[in-house]
């Protein structure tokens, strides 16, 4: 339930920020913090073993498409940025947005997952070793 | 709940908190005019590229398919 709300209470600040009067650096920025903030909790998942070498592969596909993403929106924020045209900025860094986000919506049901297989691994009396 | 449980949910937490901290703070900092530079530009995109070395680096730890 706890988890749920976390969940919840993130993606409506995810969501709640763009809403804001924020210029193409800005909201880059948020996606890139909110891009750390997400692989850094998959990698403390990650170091407790909560995913396969399978399931590790495309997790870390995922995270360099994302990295790739990010570049690619920077990339064409300083190119319209040089073409002096703000107007024509909104549809191409929307494509990138939306694609990030993608990105970040797999790596979250990734990352919740490995959290609901590491709670049942905890539960599990036959993976707890005995007292003694 | 085990002591290892209990450690790595604190350390999920703490990421995901240190995250909306920094995120509520970029949101106060622009709704007061405040502009974003290129140099925390630059910064987070290194931060970007460590985290996914990070992540890759755990790849040590994965358990083998089917366990």
């Amino acid at each position: 339930m706890k988890r749920k709300v976390l969940f919840a209470l993130a993606a409506l600040l995810i969501l709640a920020l763009p809403a804001c009067n924020m210029t193409p650096e800005a909201k880059l920025l948020a996606a890139r913090k909110t891009y750390v903030g997400t692989v850094r909790s998959l990698t403390v998942l990650r170091q407790a073993g909560a995913f396969t070498k399978s399931e590790g592969k495309v997790l870390s596909e995922t995270a360099h498409a994302g990295l790739r993403t990010l570049d690619r929106w920077e990339a064409q924020i300083a190119l319209d940025k040089q073409r002096g045209g703000i107007s024509a900025i909104a549809p191409k860094v929307r494509i990138f947005a939306d694609e990030f986000n993608a990105v970040m919506r797999e790596l979250v049901a990734m990352k919740i997952a490995a959290e609901r297989h590491a709670a049942e691994h905890a539960r599990d009396p036959a993976t707890t070793a005995p007292d003694g | 709940m085990e002591p290892a449980t209990l450690t790595v949910w604190a350390g999920v937490v703490l990421e995901l908190g240190v995250m909306t901290a920094e995120l509520l703070d970029l949101g106060r900092r622009i709704n007061a005019g405040e502009q974003v530079s290129a140099e925390e530009l630059a910064t987070a995109k290194a931060e970007c590229r460590q985290a996914a070395a990070d992540l890759d680096a755990a790849g040590t730890h994965d358990r083998e398919d089917g366990t």
